[in-house]
């Protein structure tokens, strides 16, 4: 039993490690630009079916560098073309764009892909089982959980420790820092809807073997990101991790108890902090309360 | 009879005290101006007084009673009414229309579903009233956005007289305005003087001069003087605050 | 005014060339490669798409769960047949309008305090949890293959006639005939003291609260307004289709709707959302039939619309036509 419940409460923390990756790059477009970005999940999505495509030809390290990557430069080349067209508008207009190139971008996954679903395995180091002393792991699992972490941190130590990352930290608190501090907004602005994109994609990588790979998964993943980064407060990253966190493990351990519910504990825990701190756990006040 | 009394009103915003620990009266039939430099806290009061923002301390009473925890449209029926600083009609409405909005609250209507608005006959018989009160007459098919922005400050003044109050707040009712519409502005504030009693924010020492009775001074959230126009112009205190800026008498 | 001046504005009214064009449509639509119960599917999401501009077009809220009420209409018209009764008409509808009407309600009561995207993003997870639970609650809801097997009941007035629904024809203008009710009341609606007050809300609720107005009423009770009209559409659409599934819930459609009303040009004009919903709806079934990448066409329109012309369609008419110009009374 104890194992067992442990074996779930790992498996929320490890989803809510992945669940934090995928929200940090939508809240750090959402903290630095103000849009919601609902093709994030689509840009997720394509992480994990260009994965399927090069993980054959280029094995799975590679293709966990390679794919994000691919993912960040379509990134930049939609906020080239589209997004950046609509900063300082009614953050509706923002929602409701990205939410259509969401939908051509599927399209193109379909005609691309095709409309049906795929399973990759996962790569063969990782099958199989880990002991972990007081109980035994899925080996997968336990690897996608550790590089959720080592992204993370790669993450912060880039936001805190450089001074790049300085002027993007400066970003999600006003715009005019940036400027103030000498650097080009525009491309600042281009090269963090890259680093969304290209957490998105590599989340998508990491999750394929997971949960498989269909088109939908793209919106499906949107979801998270929208609960985790309202939860944990937008433009806080302590926040997201926190969040994700917490709506992993609480997802996790409605899955042993009331199966049922587990879809909708994350819905009902953004209620419940809109309903009592609508900024979030760590949130700070934002434009987008006007 | 005190119309509006205010205790102690302290607001801050993150470390910044932008109203600390104000009291003042306003009596039934003055007209007492609010001045201070940038940044003094008058809008901030303003917007205490009105129930727009809730204070941290402090009271706000209207005619003895305590309204401090009213929301706005509770305290606007209650009998104050306010304009605006920076531009707040309704731009898309004519002057007929912005008013008529007025009234309809006045009168309690609001929550008919399927009459025509034409026939809220009373609603719309009340409306040239106001504008011609406030001299729009002739202009009341014209969209707000349409008006010049003297018309517009002055449809401001209107559609805050529409809930009928006993009491007026005007958030610098001449800023932006050229001197021949500060001329029209100030006329309109003597009449509604000899009705109504007045709270008025201003930068512009002029028409402070030539319609107050009472002046309070604010710096930086807090009253450093009070009394009437000519000890206001002597007091030292208040010349230093403004750094003898905008006296131009 | 005579009769014949009466009659002359009635046929000038804009409503008039609506419930035309609508009234002709099925009959229009097979000579573009279209058929009747396509036309069926634009006029019901024309209702429902009406219903959803009563709050974005005319109070500017932006509601993006609101399939979830649609679905609510699907799923009170279906558990009132599968356990009430199938055979008085307008009992199942009714039964979707006031299940819809009172957990919009509910919800408008718990929104209407917040504002901008933090309104738009609970909507969108309250419509994630109505759709969640009709998915997973399976003794109710059927769960994941929904509620089937449902019947459009006669149509009967005891001693007048007696109406058989099941022709694809027949059924579209009993629907034509709850559109015409939707219009005719909604126009009302709008343009009534309350609409006004929505109106006047849209353009700076700050001012409109000192007026003296209770902002939070009328935005909640335009969410209620808007639900019951959004479940009617649902009662019909599942009437239609003779089923109810989670997936009318789902929050892809409620995306769909915001979607089909804005590129109408619901923002500016009463009618727009029934432009937006019949093109969507006719271009999103042709586009399909033609190739498999319809999607990718759809989102390409959009985003053009978004970015150039977001007023929509009949903003760009307007500009020609001020005769569609809404505007309050007056």
């Amino acid at each position: 039993m104890l194992s067992h419940f442990l074996n779930h409460l790992f498996n929320g923390i490890v989803l809510g490690l992945l669940f934090t990756v995928i929200a940090l790059g939508f809240s750090l477009v959402l903290g630095v630009m103000e849009v919601v970005n609902f093709a994030h999940g689509v840009l997720f999505a394509v992480g994990a079916y260009l994965a399927f495509s090069l993980v054959g030809v280029i094995g799975f390290w590679w293709a966990l560098l390679v794919c994000p990557i691919l993912v960040g430069v379509l990134g930049m080349f939609l906020e080239l073309g589209l997004i950046k067209r609509i900063y300082n508008l009614n953050p509706l207009f923002g929602l409701l764009l990205t939410f259509s190139i969401a939908m051509a971008i599927e399209g193109f996954i379909k005609l691309i892909w095709g409309p049906m679903g795929y399973t990759i395995p996962a790569p063969p180091f990782a099958a199989g089982f880990i002991n972990l002393g007081f109980m035994v792991y899925s080996k997968y699992r336990f690897i996608q959980g550790v590089l959720a972490l080592v992204l993370i941190l790669a993450l912060w130590l880039f936001l805190e420790k450089t001074t790049y990352g300085a002027v993007i930290k400066a970003g999600t608190v006003s715009m005019e820092m940036v400027m103030a501090l000498g650097k080009n907004l525009p491309r600042v602005r281009t090269f963090v809807f890259g680093i969304g994109s290209f957490l998105a994609g590599i989340a998508g990588v990491l999750t394929a073997p997971m949960w498989g790979i269909r088109p939908g998964i793209g919106m499906e993943a949107m979801m998270p990101a929208l609960v985790v980064v309202v939860v944990g407060g937008m433009g806080s990253f302590y926040g997201s991790i926190l969040a994700g966190q917490l709506v992993g493990i609480v997802t996790g351990i409605t899955v042993m108890f009331y199966p049922r519910l587990s879809d909708m504990v994350m819905y009902m825990l953004m209620l419940v902090v809109f309903l009592g701190r609508p900024r979030g756990l760590m949130g700070t006040k934002s434009i987008l309360e006007e | 009879m005190e119309l509006i009394a205010v205790e102690n009103l302290t607001k801050n915003f993150g470390g910044l005290r932008a109203v600390d620990g104000v009291t003042l009266q306003v009596k039934e039939g003055e007209l007492v101006s609010i001045i201070g430099p940038n940044g003094a806290g008058k809008s901030t009061l303003f917007n205490l007084i009105t129930g727009y923002i809730r204070p941290d301390k402090g009271k706000v009473f209207f005619r003895g009673e305590d309204i401090t925890d009213l929301p706005v449209h509770q305290m606007v029926r209650k009998g104050i009414g306010r304009s605006f600083q920076l531009l707040n009609v309704f731009s898309e409405l004519s002057v007929f229309e912005n008013i008529r909005m007025g009234v309809q609250a006045h009168l309690g209507y609001g929550f008919e579903f399927f009459t025509p608005l034409d026939r809220l006959k009373e609603v719309r018989e009340k409306v040239p009233a106001i504008i011609e009160s406030v001299g729009l007459t002739g202009k009341e098919t014209a969209r707000a956005k349409d008006l010049s922005y003297g018309d517009n400050k002055i449809l401001d003044v209107a559609v805050a007289l529409t809930a009928d109050p006993k009491a007026i707040l005007l958030d610098e009712p001449t800023s932006g305005l050229a001197a021949k519409e500060t001329g029209r502005m100030v006329d309109l504030i003597r009449r509604l003087s000899e009705r109504l009693t007045i709270l008025l924010v201003e930068h512009d020492m002029n028409v402070v001069f030539s319609v107050s009775g009472r002046i309070i001074v604010l710096n930086q959230g807090r009253i450093i003087a009070e009394g009437m126009p000519d000890d206001i112009r002597k007091d030292e205190g208040v010349q230093e605050a403004y750094l003898g800026g905008e006296w131009g008498c | 005014m005579n009769l014949s001046n009466k009659i002359l504005i009635l046929i000038k009214h804009p409503i008039t060339l609506a419930l035309f064009l609508f009234a002709i449509l099925p009959l229009v639509l097979p000579f573009i490669g279209g058929y009747i119960s396509l036309a069926t599917e634009v006029i019901i999401m024309s209702i429902f798409a009406l219903a959803f501009n009563l709050l974005l077009g005319y109070t500017g809220l932006t509601s993006f769960g609101h399939a979830a009420y649609l679905g609510l209409g699907a799923y009170g018209f279906a558990l009132c047949e599968l356990h009430l009764t199938q055979r008085i008409w307008f009992v199942p509808i009714l039964s979707g309008i006031v299940l819809t009407g009172i957990l919009s309600f509910l919800v408008g009561y718990v929104i209407s305090k917040k504002k901008g995207i933090y309104y738009s993003l609970l909507t969108l997870a309250i419509g994630q949890l109505f759709y969640f639970v009709g998915f997973r609650w399976n003794e109710v809801t059927g769960g994941e293959t929904g509620l089937t097997g449902l019947v459009r009941p006669t149509l009967e007035v005891p001693g007048l006639f007696s109406l058989n629904l099941s022709n694809a024809l027949v059924f579209y203008y009993f629907v034509f005939v709850a559109f015409l009710l939707t219009i005719l009341l909604l126009w009302r609606i709008v343009h009534s003291p309350f609409g006004a007050v929505l109106q006047i809300i849209k353009q700076n609720e700050g001012r409109a609260k000192y007026l003296g107005y209770n902002t939070f009423w009328y935005k909640c009770v335009c969410f209620t307004i808007s639900g019951l009209f959004s479940g009617f559409a649902g009662a019909l659409y599942a009437m239609f289709t003779y089923c109810a599934f989670a997936d009318y819930l789902y929050w892809i459609n409620s995306g769909d709707v915001v979607m089909m009303t804005l590129i109408g040009g619901g923002l500016t004009s009463f009618f727009g959302p029934l432009a937006g919903a019949a093109i969507f709806i006719i271009a999103r079934n042709l586009f399909s039939s033609f190739t498999q990448n319809w999607q990718i066409f759809m989102g390409i329109i959009f985003v053009i619309f978004i970015l150039f012309f977001p007023e929509g369609l009949f903003g760009i008419l307007k500009k020609q036509k001020p005769f569609l110009s809404k505007g309050i009374g007056g």
